[in-house]
């Protein structure tokens, strides 16, 4: 079924007003509320119409505010959180996604409905800086332990230095 | 593993010491003896054989058996999500090549599919057929790749020369059509780099009639010897469930016996044009899911594979465009968006969300690598089973750290 | 050595009370030399043998056209090498480790005939000699593990250990086999049965002669599943694949030697090769007729040709029989410590078990082949 298709069938199955769909462009996706989330993911993949089995992965994007020529917002600052999920047996791709207020990043884990969230929802953590209350274990996975700071933020800072190495660009090398 | 043992038998041997006890008597309390077994926790790496590429797992044993497996990734990382928005979508390409070097052009062709996608770009019939033909190549050099390192994880160590020599071949042929063998940056924005040389078309089909029977050479050697089926059937088990649960996609889930591809799914390229079958784990040495029937799927999927590339050979168009015309490649400007594209990479779903806000860079783009989420199958998978175990069932994942850690 | 001891004491009559050391001395250096040349070329052979398998061409440099020389340089190499000692390790045990380990493999040499007038010293009780002596290199082993400090090195030790000490039981038992139809334990005396002749006595035959015992590879069914239980638990005790988890290099990094560099780890080389050499002898000798050329023609030849004729047979065959092992270790993939251990104990020690109770009834009976036809 196609994104649209997906939509109506949410809204009879008691959804009402909490999904929308956005018509892209490119991609037609699902916005959701960040409080049903969890439960809109929970019945895509329980429902029969819908069974999406495959989490295929989960996105978190810092969005800044962004003005056109006109001064018109064409995007508000936040965060962005997408999950794409896909279904084995129905065969289609579903995308949901869900704004986030910039100051409190904060979203419910699905690692307990799919356990390939696990490591999507804490590389989302570690670049991001997304929290997923519930998740056993929100760590930091690709970035070593001390790292401070989200990386993939716009408004991120580069270290100095780490662990007693001067990271700056023009800094001289270490002598033994 | 590490024992210690400490026996405190009382010094004073005023009393006579007694060393048999008689039946009914109890042992004097003044002899202790404290026996503490405890696990033994090694790390398999970041620097080891087997684990293809800098991954360390940190391993828990008792004796032999692994009971507590937990892997450490990001020692690889290159920041890869956040050079794709610093630079331009079209300088970009390069980088890709880098996530799964082994699939170097299928990474390539994720990203522009997805920027296509989204920038809506038109890539002209030729182009997408020599598309076809490189995918595929890299698609046989990879799983060449995977099946002659499963051997050598186990020890056999001349399938891998076997593997190798097919190989070297086929990076001949990419070195020829575009100059590098390894990260090739072919598969641009718009269609491929520059058209096949004169003869290309004729070695490839050379190539393609040999390789069958020297993949027979191979499995005569190590697919149906007893000792590598009794390493690998019935080991590292995974359920069609628990795959689907940790996202695992490609040979590993084909292996578990789900006939998912995503060239059958949604077609892209001309993949509705070529028969080709798609080969599932049957379970014939063991069980279904176990380490031999994904790699089983791999071999079988080079033979699918060579049918696809022959067949796109036989239906090119002998002329035609290799670039969409609207790209300016200096100028290149995509359109606002936001789109996702997956792919069938010899691992698995590639694929590539690209947020744009119609500058010449991407907002975004996000990978989605296959072997980041195989990976993560490994807590689940490895406690129970043998340290030598542990070995095959890494192997027959097929992981790349390069996509892993990104 | 024996018979150098009484021309000695003939020839330097002075030299009485030393004649014992000087041929000693002589012998050891005479095998030490044997074992360094045997390794160049083992290590040449299967690094050419190796190349072939895999479709290559293996050392083509160093010393000609073949190669020839590349072991010399690597192992000039290795002499050159810097001693590394990881820095918590035990340094004694350490520094012992390799030489223990050689030792066991060295000192089974002294009871090789090599040919019926060649032998370091001639020992009554050959093979029982070689079968114990062997086991050294277990102890040199696991200390080289113990004492890396290293957790993948004691796995490799560990591994090692239960292998080594567990196929050292169908490989006596194995051996036994023989011992019982010869009726000796001298290896000598086994290859003198070989090539026993039909009637009278050695000095009436004519230089070739028909000998109706044959190999004891052939001499009956249960001698050939000994030579092919002894060969197997051979490879075992050579740490050599399939059976070899102790350096299982793609799992352990290197096994016990992971921490040896340099001269240390070229004695452990030495090791491997030389066990290659004494159970490739021991097969030959006992099971394939050691000096005589064909299983039911035997040669009957004396002094100096006869002597190096029967040294180039018993090579060829130790040769042959390396060469095997080394492919088998090229083609077979690597077997799991419980599967080497199911090999050992549910496989091996039941066969060679029966095998030797019914050679036992066979012997008894007077039977070889078949009972009631001959």
């Amino acid at each position: 079924m196609t994104t649209a298709e997906a939509v109506e069938q949410l809204k009879k199955d008691g959804f009402g007003d909490g999904v929308e769909l956005w018509k892209g462009p490119k991609d037609e996706t699902i916005v959701v509320a960040r409080d049903r989330a969890k439960k809109l993911l929970a019945h895509l993949r329980d429902g029969r119409a819908f069974a999406c089995d495959l989490l295929v992965m989960v996105t978190g994007t810092h969005m800044t505010e962004k003005k056109d020529a006109k001064g018109v917002l064409v995007r508000e600052a936040g965060f962005e959180v997408v999950w794409h999920l896909r279904s084995v047996t129905q065969h289609h791709l579903i995308a949901v996604k869900c704004k986030l207020p910039p100051d409190d990043p904060r979203v419910d884990s699905v690692s307990d409905l799919w356990a390939a969230a696990d490591w999507h929802e804490r590389e989302t953590w570690d670049l991001v800086g997304i929290r997923f209350t519930g998740h056993p274990n929100l760590r930091r996975i690709l970035l070593p332990e001390g790292w401070e700071g989200h990386p993939l933020r716009k408004d991120y800072a580069y270290p100095k230095e780490f662990q007693g190495i001067n990271l700056e660009v023009d800094a001289p090398w270490p002598t033994p | 593993m590490a024992h210690s043992v400490s026996s405190t038998v009382s010094s004073s041997s005023a009393a006579p010491a007694k060393t048999l006890l008689l039946p009914g008597e109890q042992r004097p309390p003044d002899v202790h003896i404290d026996v503490r077994t405890q696990e033994l926790q090694i790390n398999m790496g970041p620097q080891h054989p087997s684990t293809h590429g800098v991954l360390r797992v940190a391993i828990w044993v008792d004796g032999e058996i692994v009971t507590r497996a937990e892997p450490d990734i990001g020692y690889l990382h290159r920041c890869a999500e956040k050079i794709g928005e610093s630079v331009s979508c079209i300088q970009y390409v390069p980088y890709t090549d880098r996530y799964d070097y082994l699939a170097a052009m299928n990474n390539n062709l994720g990203y522009c599919l997805a920027v296509e996608k989204v920038a809506e770009v038109e890539v002209p019939e030729k182009a997408q057929y020599i598309r076809v033909a490189a995918v595929e190549l890299n698609r046989i050099a990879s799983h060449l790749m995977a099946v002659g390192t499963y051997g050598l994880d186990l020890g056999a160590f001349t399938p891998f020369f076997y593997a190798f020599r097919e190989r070297e071949e086929i990076l001949r042929l990419l070195e020829w059509i575009c100059g590098a063998r390894l990260t090739y940056n072919f598969i641009r924005i718009g269609g491929v780099m520059r058209d096949m040389p004169a003869g290309w078309v004729e070695d490839v089909r050379k190539f393609l009639d040999v390789f069958e029977q020297r993949l027979d050479e191979f499995n005569d050697l190590l697919t149906h010897n007893h000792i590598f089926v009794a390493r690998t059937a019935n080991v590292g088990v995974i359920s069609p469930e628990m795959a689907l649960q940790y996202g695992l996609t490609g040979p590993n889930l084909r292996g578990s016996g789900l006939r998912y591809d995503l060239r059958r799914e949604q077609p892209y390229l001309m993949y509705d044009r070529f028969t080709f079958d798609v080969p599932v784990g049957t379970g014939i040495k063991g069980t279904v899911g176990d380490c031999w029937d994904r790699y089983w799927v791999r071999m079988l999927e080079m033979k699918e594979s060579a049918r696809i590339v022959r067949q796109a050979l036989d239906q090119m168009p002998a002329t035609g465009e290799i670039m969409a015309k609207n790209v300016r490649h200096l100028a290149f400007k995509s359109k606002a968006g936001e789109g996702y594209f997956g792919i069938e990479n010899p691992r698995g779903e590639l694929g590539y969300y690209v947020i744009s806000d119609g500058g010449a860079n991407s907002y975004r783009s996000r990978i989605r690598a296959p072997s980041f989420c195989n990976l993560s199958i490994l807590e689940a998978i490895l406690p129970g089973t043998m340290l030598a175990d542990a070995v095959a069932i890494i192997g027959s994942i097929d992981i790349v750290l390069g996509e892993v850690d990104r | 050595m024996d018979s150098l001891v009484p021309w000695l004491k003939g020839a330097w009559a002075w030299a009485t009370g030393s004649a014992f050391a000087f041929s000693m001395v002589l012998s050891v250096l005479a095998v030490v030399a044997f074992i360094s040349v045997w390794a160049m070329f083992a290590v040449w052979l299967e690094r050419k043998a190796s190349a072939d398998f895999q479709v290559r061409i293996g050392p083509n440099r160093v010393g000609g056209r073949f190669g020839l020389l590349q072991t010399l340089a690597d192992g000039l190499k290795l002499a050159f090498k810097e001693d590394l000692i990881p820095k918590d390790s035990d340094r004694f045990l350490f520094a012992l480790a390799p030489a223990i380990a050689f030792c066991g493999a060295f000192a089974a040499f002294a009871a090789l005939p090599f040919t019926p007038a060649l032998s370091a010293v001639d020992v009554n009780l050959g093979v029982f000699f070689v079968v114990a002596v062997t086991a050294i290199g277990v102890i040199g082993v696991l200390m080289a593990g113990w004492s890396s400090n290293n957790k993948w090195s004691l796995y490799g030790a560990m591994r090692e250990a239960a292998q080594l000490v567990s196929y050292e039981i169908p490989s006596a038992l194995a051996l036994m086999i023989p011992v019982l139809v010869a009726g000796s334990f001298n290896m000598k005396e086994i290859v003198a049965f070989q090539c026993q002749p039909t009637d009278g006595a050695l000095d009436n035959e004519s230089l070739v002669y028909w000998s109706s015992k044959g190999w004891l590879a052939f001499y009956s069914p249960w001698t050939f599943i000994a030579f092919v239980v002894y060969y197997i638990a051979s490879l075992a005790e050579c740490k050599r694949a399939p059976f070899d988890l102790p350096e299982a290099e793609s799992e352990l990094v290197s096994g016990f030697h992971t921490e040896y560099s340099g001269m240390r780890f070229s004695f452990f080389f030495l090791e491997e090769y030389g066990m290659m050499f004494v159970v490739s002898a021991v097969a030959a000798l006992v099971f394939l007729g050691g000096w005589q050329p064909l299983p039911w023609i035997s040669l009957n030849m004396g002094g100096l040709l006869g002597n190096l004729v029967f040294l180039g047979v018993f090579l060829a065959k130790t040769t042959f029989l390396v060469w095997v092992q080394i492919w088998l270790r090229w083609t077979l993939p690597r077997l799991r410590v419980d599967q080497v251990m199911v090999m050992g104990y549910k496989y091996l020690i039941p066969v060679s078990l029966f095998a030797l109770l019914m050679m036992a009834a066979y012997e008894h009976w007077g039977v070889r082949y078949l009972p009631g036809l001959f």
